[in-house]
């Protein structure tokens, strides 16, 4: 996966631990086997600098037991954060930009659709998104790539659609045409008007060019090169030129830029440089108004499709290997009908406005192609576009019982309550499981002709270090049992009936009993413990960071518009987008972790 | 590393001071060129999930003998080779088997259940990741590299994400994933008969734009914080690389075993998606023909991702997955699936030395001769151990490595016995950067693993 092939590594590692016990016993390691379902929205262990020190103090280390409250919830999730307001708003920021945002924002640039780009180095990603600040950095591979681009690309732009005046304009008027093609191209590359320092420093290039060899076009393309590799261009840069003490507003650019990059991924359109111009940006009711518009574009679509396939983990289902002797039918075109139906679903749900999040955790819409019709067994004409039915109930209800999803989350040959259950730990809780020991014996859950995958997994209750955590994960992973390793419908498993049956404990106000997915489904769908998970995931995306006890009030301010509209995401984001923290930064120079 | 440091500390001084062409005139001599007489190539060679199985059984753990090959002595010969290096027959005799170190920030960190946090202690010999050093290969590339400006500093591939044991600043760098990306990056005009760096080319054209880069990046410099500053050091030093990669063009000297004719051959001819049995090879292919045409001096290739559980071996006939299996070596029939997988991963590296001893070093003998490739992995084994980490070298003999032997540095070693205390690795990075490379470094990565100095018997 990874954008130059994305990949979802996963950062985190593994889940549980699970107790000591589990050393002698004979059971079944299983645990260690999901963490990667933990990437996004888990706890702690990132593959690079920062998180060690800062999360040692409170997260539990390896094999010890899972944190919980007084009320038996386990940690995590917005309401550990209280709302105590505090001073510091978030620390000033150079972001590079993510991969993704790079590819869309060169395209915008240079009016180019789906450019021809070098594909770039994988980056580290962390816990988070792919766009989490602290981690994005610039190794020679990636300037060398860099370089490339902004070579190639400056000769594969049109001018016309770029430049201020006729590629062809008059040798007398070339000098000014230039000056303001600096200017104008300038203020998109750099997102902010370029200083007087800068247009001259760009203008004597342009001279300099044209001494050589009078070439206006050869000219012109060069300043399209420098621009593009500038540090301008490949990093959002905030409050650089600030003296001021304590907090300070961004910018009008500055907003500029934060709305396109959440709420886009890519540079803002004329209309936000029109309206950063006249001064327009810097109040929650004229960022709300800009973010209702943005809402509305195409370009929200595709953010909100690169949300979800990160926070849902579909970019793992890309790596899914399957036995082939069990599933002949499963391929590469399968995958990807899997993938695309559940963006099309979530973007659908995200955008329906009041009851979003229900809709996509439980509605029972299939978006189904030819492929993948014939895949699942689904009767009826289809083609090569997905049609829109409905399943019945007990086959189909929300996000969780998509064959991605479940895919995604089962092993070679065989579905997996630990990958499902935790995933809803994780990603839908934002709860937290610590670390597995280091000395598991992972004694395989042997598959058996005889036994069920639930049969099989109860192992883990009867040994109590094991059931320390599995308590918390198998059971909602059995409510999917289901499903098999490549999301289809059975109703036996090993020949017998299948039992659905789980319980979610340890929530503050989720837990219950269910019979099957269409009950989890609905449990979860009415939870708003996931309503601040959900908070907390549109957070880390949309600032690129993880949340600090500075965003607690603004969390739970968003946190109530979306409870609100029963799980409404443009009503979150927009209520991210005109909270303070969105538009107040710390003058304080700090290190950002 | 601590000169690295501190060259780095000097720099974003100077930076600030605007002495920019104090910090180019210095760089291009390094202090140790003169000295990078004997080394020439190091290649670091990364596998997930630790490649020394040990077993446990009531609550002990005990050697096996998968990688370790067997015999008597603290030292002695490669007789018959492991399962895991079975494929390396045809390299017995350039390969040092280490036993007995450890991942010794790992192994103290009080992270055991974290693949990340031993990735990123493995290469750098750090405390913890975020102690943000330079891994091994980083230290040695600009002594490896010397004058020879031409050069990329190090290249790094990656096959199915790649690993992350190569590190700057404590962080992952980033590897090229893909064959036909990398192909195409390190060989762009290999279709017009001359092998050389693509992206440059445009001579003048191209020192304005680095120029004006770089004049930029100064600016920003002065704008943002320490920590900021340290990222965006990462960025200039990037661009000074391609600063004497363009004014070296024209006089880049082509490797005199670089076969243009089959480089054309290959163009456009890789897989660029597929399982790692598909990839892993052509990745092995385009390494080597770097090396032989003279393109990089340090690399690293790396094979999947910490914490496997998604990862599977259909082509090997393994049907758990990676994780689930390097976590438990109970049965003989799992231990043997074990070695294959680990078998399939060293038989890359044994890949990479064969064809890598069949291309003649200009200084004579082989390239293999002149190059350490060094295994790594986050584990010594999958049950997250710190202590006998799978570390072999391969190659390097001209360099003063001898080998066809096993070292053994444990407290105990040989199938069955119980695991012991265990050497930092740190002491063998010692060996390889002091002794093969000609540096002279007091410490690398965390001083207090240092202390014991550098390991005996390696050369």
């Amino acid at each position: 996966m990874g954008r130059s092939k994305k990949f979802q590594d996963c950062q985190q590692v593994a889940g549980l631990r699970f107790a000591h016990a589990c050393r002698s016993g004979g059971v079944l390691g299983l645990l260690v086997v999901f963490g990667c379902s933990g990437s996004v929205g888990g706890s702690k262990g990132s593959q690079d600098d920062g998180p060690y020190e800062d999360d040692a103090d409170h997260e539990p280390g390896p094999g010890e037991p899972p944190r919980v409250d007084s009320n038996g919830a386990l940690a995590g999730g917005l309401f550990d954060l209280k709302c105590e307001p505090k001073a510091e708003a978030a620390p000033i920021r150079l972001r590079r930009l993510s991969h993704s945002e790079y590819e869309a924002t060169v395209d915008d640039l240079l009016r180019l659709n789906r450019s021809d780009q070098e594909e770039l180095p994988v980056d580290s990603k962390g816990a988070l998104f792919d766009n989490e600040a602290s981690l994005l950095r610039v190794s020679s591979a990636l300037t060398e790539a860099y370089l490339n681009n902004a070579r190639q690309l400056s000769s594969a732009v049109n001018l016309a659609n770029v430049l201020p005046c006729s590629p062809t304009v008059g040798a007398s008027e070339q000098a000014g045409c230039a000056r303001k093609f600096i200017e104008s191209f300038g203020l998109r590359a750099f997102r902010r008007p370029l200083t007087t320092d800068e247009v001259a420093s760009y203008k004597a290039h342009y001279d300099a060019s044209m001494a050589a060899d009078q070439n206006f076009e050869a000219a012109t393309r060069f300043i399209v090169r420098l621009m593009i590799g500038s540090p301008y261009f490949l990093h959002r840069t905030e409050g650089l030129a600030s003296t001021s003490e304590g907090n300070r507003q961004l910018g009008d650019y500055e907003a500029a830029s934060a709305l396109s990059y959440f709420l886009w991924g890519t540079m803002p359109d004329e209309t936000l440089f029109a309206e950063a111009e006249a001064g327009r940006l810097h109040n929650a009711e004229q960022l709300g108004a800009q973010a209702k518009r943005m809402l509305a574009d195409d370009k929200a679509k595709s953010q909100l499709r690169h949300f979800f396939d990160q926070w849902l983990h579909l970019e793992e289902l890309e790596n899914a290997v399957k036995d082939a002797a069990l599933f002949p039918d499963f391929d590469d075109a399968v995958k990807k009908s899997m993938h695309a139906e559940t963006l099309l679903f979530a973007e659908k749900a995200a955008l329906s406005g009041h009851g979003g999040l229900s809709t996509l955790l439980s509605d029972s819409t299939a978006h189904l192609d030819g492929p993948l019709a014939k895949f699942l067994g689904v009767d009826g004409s289809f083609g090569a576009d997905s049609e829109t039915v409905e399943l019945p109930r007990d086959r189909r209800a929300g996000v969780l019982t998509h064959p991605s999803f479940l895919t995604a989350n089962a092993y070679l040959d065989g579905s997996s309550p630990v990958h499902r259950g935790i995933f809803v730990r994780r990603s839908l809780l934002c709860q937290t499981i610590p670390d597995p020991p280091a000395d598991i014996p992972f004694d395989a859950i042997a598959p058996s002709e005889d036994a069920t995958t639930r049969e099989r997994f109860f192992a883990h209750q009867d040994n109590p270090s094991c059931a320390a955590c599995h308590q918390y994960i198998d059971p909602i992973g059995f409510g999917l049992e289901s499903f098999d390793a490549v999301g289809r419908f059975r109703d036996t498993d090993a020949g017998k009936p299948l039992d659905t049956t789980g319980e979610i404990v340890g929530t503050r106000a989720t837990n219950g009993k269910f019979d099957g997915a269409e009950e989890l489904a609905t449990m979860l769908a009415k939870s708003s413990d996931v309503r601040g998970c959900v908070t907390l995931q549109m957070f880390r995306f949309g600032f690129g960071r993880k949340e600090t006890t500075h965003d607690a009030c603004a969390l739970h301010s968003a946190h109530a518009a979306f409870e609100e509209g029963e799980g409404d995401f443009l009503a979150l984001i927009g209520a991210l987008v005109e909270s303070d923290v969105f538009s107040t930064r710390s003058a304080k120079e700090e290190s950002n972790q | 590393m601590i000169q690295l440091k501190h060259t780095r500390r000097d720099f974003a001084g100077s930076f600030a001071k605007g002495t920019l062409v104090w910090y180019l005139a210095r760089s291009i001599q390094p202090a140790h060129a003169q000295a990078a007489k004997k080394l020439k190539r190091f290649v670091v060679f990364y596998c997930p999930e630790g490649a020394n199985p040990q077993n446990l059984s009531g609550g002990k753990y005990t050697l096996t003998s998968s990688w370790c090959p067997k015999g008597t002595g603290k030292e002695h010969p490669i007789d018959g080779l492991s399962p895991i290096l079975s494929s390396f027959t045809n390299i017995k005799s350039d390969t040092l088997v280490v036993d007995g170190l450890s991942n010794e920030g790992f192994a103290r960190s009080g992270q055991s259940g974290n693949h990340f946090y031993g990735l990123g202690t493995v290469m750098t010999g750090s405390r913890a990741p975020g102690d943000k050093r330079d891994s091994l290969d980083q230290i040695l590339a600009p002594v490896l590299k010397g004058n020879n400006n031409h050069l990329r500093t190090s290249v790094h591939l990656g096959v199915g994400t790649g690993g992350g044991a190569c590190r700057k600043q404590g962080q992952n760098i980033g590897c090229l994933g893909n064959p036909q990306d990398a192909f195409n990056r390190l060989f762009a005009d290999a279709n017009v008969g001359a092998v050389k760096p693509q992206g440059l080319g445009e001579g003048e054209k191209g020192k304005r734009v680095i120029d004006q880069y770089l004049s930029e990046y100064k600016k920003l410099h002065e704008m943002v914080g320490q920590d900021e500053q340290h990222r965006l050091d990462q960025n200039v030093e990037s661009l000074v690389e391609m600063q004497k990669r363009i004014a070296a063009e024209g006089n880049a000297p082509v490797g005199a075993s670089c076969d243009i004719a089959a480089l054309k051959a290959r163009k456009s001819q890789f897989i660029t998606g597929g399982s790692y049995d598909k990839v892993a090879p052509q990745m092995v292919d385009i390494l080597a023909n770097a090396f032989a045409c003279d393109l990089t001096r340090v690399a690293s290739l790396e094979i999947s991702r910490p914490y496997g559980a998604s990862v599977y071996y259909p082509w090997l006939g393994v049907k758990e997955s990676h994780h689930g299996l390097a976590h438990s070596t109970a049965t003989a029939t799992r231990l043997t699936a074990l070695n294959k997988v680990y078998g399939w991963y060293f038989s890359q590296v044994a890949a990479l030395a064969e064809k890598l001893k069949a291309i003649p070093d200009p200084d004579g003998g082989s390239m293999l001769d002149w190059t350490v490739i060094i295994t790594v992995s986050e584990f010594a084994d999958g049950h997250h151990r710190a202590n006998y980490m799978p570390t072999t070298l391969v190659g390097g003999s001209r360099a003063g490595l001898r080998g066809g032997r096993v070292l053994h540095f444990g407290s105990t070693s040989g199938e069955g016995a119980t695991v012991g205390a265990a050497q930092p690795m740190n002491r063998l990075f010692l060996n390889i950067a002091n002794d093969l490379a000609g540096m002279n470094l007091p410490t690398i990565g965390e001083p207090s693993y240092c202390v014991a100095g550098k390991l005996p018997g390696v050369t």
